[in-house]
This record gives structure tokens, sequence and C-alpha cells, in this order.
């Protein structure tokens, strides 16, 4: 079990994984989102080579109003 | 007439937001009074649940307008590059609209974060519309690092207060006669913007001052036509101010006058 924190919330998974696993695990499905590890961009075409460890701070962003 | 920007051809020189409308619907109507071109949107966490933004991305593309997506919220240039970079992933954009902001009570840009961040952004190919004060110096600097168009405030986000600083405007124009200028943030009314089209910005941003408005569609549509009129009075070159009166009206044959001496 390790410990991460996805979108500023503490949340867990049982074993590092790869980002495309666990965002799947999380319910994003092929939608409009974007992602960030530990605030560094994550391209989607690096989303399988991208292992989530311990402490690992995730963002996950969508489209939204802005000004 | 159209103008380039950023890579792209335009009819109109309003910017506007798409935060803060009473309802999606409006906001849509709104944008569509308005006639800009360009519309702003953000990045924002988001839960699977929640639908993930999909909705509002949804109107928003059945506008089929220039997305100007900004970094909002961001306090380092840290936070603004990474949030432009999935930006930039997300809308399939290199234009960004980079905030940095330095103080929470005004909401004023940080200088040294937002250079810094605009000159790694140009760097990795963006089209960087900084979001600044109107400090010339900084504005200097924000050109000599690559960007090609910048966006001074007239006012804090959200007051509505106009121009309150007209003579640093006027001097940005002066002294960058080539560099496109938007003015950004703090318009409240038509009247607002119509100023900073006559002083020679090249267009105007916004957001509150419609969506907040009793009536958002309405407005957007005040504010297209006092954008356009402040355009062409800039082109038609008003007349010199002057501190005494001249008379409009012939005085040569002016009846009762008479030659005392």
């Amino acid at each position: 079990m390790i410990n991460i924190f996805l979108n500023g919330e503490g949340s867990t998974l049982n074993k590092s994984e790869s980002l495309d696993i666990a965002l799947t695990k999380w319910g994003y499905q092929d939608g409009c989102y974007a992602v960030a590890v530990n605030e560094t961009f994550v391209p989607r075409s690096q989303y399988h080579q991208q292992l989530i460890n311990e402490g690992d701070r995730i963002d996950v962003v969508s489209p939204l109003e802005g000004g | 007439m159209s103008w380039q920007i950023g890579g792209k051809t335009l009819n109109s020189r309003l910017f506007i937001g798409s935060a803060l409308y009473p309802s999606p619907a409006i906001m849509q109507q709104a944008i569509r009074s308005s006639g800009a071109e360009v519309v702003t949107v953000s990045l924002r966490r988001q839960n699977p649940s929640e639908g993930g933004g999909t909705s509002f991305w949804q109107l928003i593309k059945e506008l089929q307008l220039n997305i100007l997506p900004n970094t909002a919220g961001c306090h380092s240039a840290k936070e603004a590059i990474t949030t432009a970079q999935m930006a930039r992933e997300i809308f399939d954009t290199n234009w960004i609209k980079l905030e940095v902001i330095g103080d929470d009570y005004n909401l004023q840009p940080e200088p040294f974060q937002l250079l810094e961040a605009a000159e790694q952004l140009t760097k990795e190919g963006f089209e960087v519309f900084p979001y600044c004060t109107d400090d010339l110096v900084l504005c200097q600097r924000l050109r000599d690092v690559g960007c090609n168009v910048l966006m001074p405030w007239a006012a804090p986000i959200g007051t509505g207060k106009g121009i309150i600083n007209p003579y640093a405007l006027i001097t940005l124009r002066e002294r960058l006669p080539d560099m496109p200028l938007i003015v950004d943030a703090g318009i409240g009314l038509p009247s607002h913007a119509c100023q900073a089209m006559e002083l020679g910005f090249d267009g105007v941003l916004l957001n509150s001052a419609v969506a907040q408005a009793g009536d958002p569609v309405n407005m957007a549509g005040a504010f297209s036509s006092s954008v356009e009129a402040g355009r062409q009075a800039y082109l038609a070159s008003p007349m010199p101010e002057k501190n005494t009166a001249a008379p409009s009206t012939p005085t040569l044959g002016t009846p009762f006058w008479h030659q005392d001496k």
C-alpha cells in the first residue's frame, strides 16, 4: 500500500503502478483532462511509463470557465 | 477591418471570458452577442464523477472560437509553466494567457515570476499573452524575452474601475508602438473599453463586466459596439485637447456686432 495525493486529497494505491493504470482505477476514462505529477506535466503519451510512487502528488485537470 | 494576433487573423478586437455568468446558456448567448473571436478558459481539478468539465467544454467548442487558456491562480513560474503545458495538450493550442499572481488582495501580477515563466514558455514555442501591470520596464522585459503581445491591466481583476492610470497606459502605447497591446482586467463599462481603444490599444479582454451585468447578453453587445467605436476614433485621429475655448460657429458676420472704437 502506498499513500499519494490525488487532486490535493490523500488517497492510496495497493502498490506502485503506472499512471495510465492508476487513472483508470480512479475512474478517469478517455476524457478531456491533463495530468501533472509533483507539479511536473506528464504528456499523455508517457502515462504508461510514469510510475506512481509513495508520496506523489497527482493533479488531474479539465477545462473550466475562466477569465 | 481584420488584424493579426498570435499568428491568427481576427475581425473583433474584443476578447471575452467564460466565467461568472448566471447560467451556461447565458454564457453562450453573451459570448455570441459580444462578437468576440477569442474566449478565455481555465483548467481546474476535476473528479471523474463531476464529468471532467466535459459539459462546459462542449458548450465552448460549439462556439467555434479561438481558445485562450489561462494560468489563473498560479503563484509561481513553476506552477504557471506546468499549467500552460497541460493547457496546450488539452486545448491543442500554443496560446496561453500567462497569469502569475503576486498578491491575493488585489490579484496583482508577480512581475519576476511572470518574466521567468514567459521566457521559458516562449522557448517552448508558446505564444504568451502575459497578464501584467502597466509598468513600462516590466513590459519591455517581457518583450525582450519573446512575448509578441502584452496584456496590461486597466485596474485589478474584477473591480470594474476602468483605467485607473491613463498616464501609464499612454506611456506604454507611446514607448511600444509596434507591440500589440490588449487591456486586460478592471474594465467595468463600455466607456472604459472605448477609452482603451481610443488610446490606441489593439484590443480589450474582459469578463466580469459582461458576466456580472444585469443583462449579460445586451451588455456584451454594448461592449462590442464600444470597442469598435474606440478603434474607429483612434484611427480617425482625435482632435487635440486645449485649455482655452474656441468657438465652433464662425465669428465672421456675427449679427449685432459693432466696433466700439
